[in-house]
């Protein structure tokens, strides 16, 4: 069997074993996941791959700590969540009323202007740059959930597993997270007399 | 069905995890209900937005960076991170009582310059990895070196944190002073 018709899991167990393209065939699966993924919390492209960056080598050197009682997909989004989290507290810290253009913080996710991305239909990035404005005002345990279950699509069950939290937990916190986004998005289209 | 309802379990329907008598019960108020049909094609064209990629993608070099840091991480050995990290803290209980402040102080003055430090993470310190999810639940973890920067982490108050550098030096030939009186 070619390596690339392996399961995640299978993956990483030939890793384990020592087998590097195993490996990299991982990365190759993951990174475009993983990327997107963090992006959505800390809204910074450079960091976000960083990010990615951090997430692999860790999935690198602690590889032997992965069993395969759990999906390795649960395993990584764990990890990554994990870093991305301790980046926004790091920033959080740091933020002292600074302007950077990187935090998730109050004063870092600006009311989105009207002309922004020109080579994108208007609508079509307006509702984006909205959206993301929106995700980046919920708390962290609501904006967690929506990334998980709409940017990424995972299962509830898997969600439940990452965040350690109940599955009717996760399905009510999914249901505010989404309400509270459309009460934001209502309050911007107000802002913008839309 | 009223709109609050709806509005507790709507998420179910976005999900199309109702029953097909619930979900006619859902539609059927979605039909006579302006403000409810509103807030459900929110909830879908928002759904679909997040769904879709971000404009932005991983650069060209990612693959080859990532190999050199790896290969870089090989290549370092022990961090003074692991160096650390590994035997004395554990091993406080032993210790006299103006030990034990010694060793503290000297805890939180590592945990701060530690994390003060911008220039260092080229590979994240570990501790990035644990925070309140455990990769997996394996069982190796919560024993791994990487969960007690944490603890060291949380000794710091947020008071030293903001602490300026010249402060830190006062309070470390303070603690110098405290390990000279040590017996
Ligand atoms: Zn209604």
């Amino acid at each position: 069997m070619a390596l690339h018709e392996y399961t995640d899991e299978e993956l990483m167990e030939r890793f384990q074993d020592g087998n590097e393209s195993a490996y990299l065939l991982i990365v190759e699966r993951f990174k475009d996941r993983l990327f997107n993924f963090i992006y959505r919390f800390v809204n910074d492209a450079d960091n976000a791959e960083d990010l990615v960056q951090d997430t692999l080598i860790k999935v690198y050197t602690h590889r032997h700590s992965y069993r395969e009682i759990a999906k390795f997909s649960t395993w990584v989004y764990t990890i990554a969540g994990n870093l991305a989290r301790t980046e926004l507290r790091k920033r959080k810290r740091r933020a002292t009323f600074s302007m950077s253009s990187l935090g998730i913080g109050e004063k870092d996710y600006e009311i989105p202007s009207e002309d922004e991305s020109p080579t994108k239909d208007h609508e079509e990035a307006q509702t984006e740059q909205n959206v993301r404005y929106a995700l980046g005002k919920l708390p962290l345990h609501f904006r967690t959930v929506i990334i998980l279950r709409d940017v990424q699509e995972l299962s509830y069950e898997e969600i439940s597993k990452i965040m350690k939290i109940p599955l009717g937990t996760v399905k009510s916190r999914v249901n505010r997270a989404r309400l509270r986004m459309q009460e934001i998005l209502k309050n911007l289209d107000i802002k913008h007399g839309g | 069905m009223n709109c609050s309802d709806l509005r507790s379990r709507i998420s179910e329907l976005l999900d199309k995890e109702t029953s097909y008598t619930d979900s006619q019960k859902f539609h059927l108020h979605l039909e006579t209900c302006g403000d409810c049909s509103e807030l459900y094609a929110g909830l879908e064209k928002t759904r679909i937005t997040l769904a879709s990629e971000p404009s932005k993608s991983l650069s060209a070099d990612f693959m080859a960076r990532l190999q050199e840091r790896i290969r870089m991480d090989l290549a370092k050995g022990p961090t003074l991170w692991q160096q650390l990290t590994t035997p004395k803290v554990a091993g406080l209980s032993p210790m006299s009582l103006s030990g034990l402040v010694a060793a503290t102080l000297s805890a939180i003055i590592i945990g701060v310059s530690l994390f003060q430090s911008e220039a260092a993470p080229l590979v994240a310190p570990p501790q990035s990895a644990t925070g309140q999810l455990v990769p997996g639940g394996s069982a190796a973890q919560p024993a791994s070196p990487l969960s007690r920067p944490v603890a060291i982490q949380s000794a710091v108050p947020d008071s030293l944190k903001q602490k300026s550098d010249s402060t830190r030096r006062d309070f470390s030939r303070q603690i110098k002073l405290v390990n000279r009186d040590r017996p």
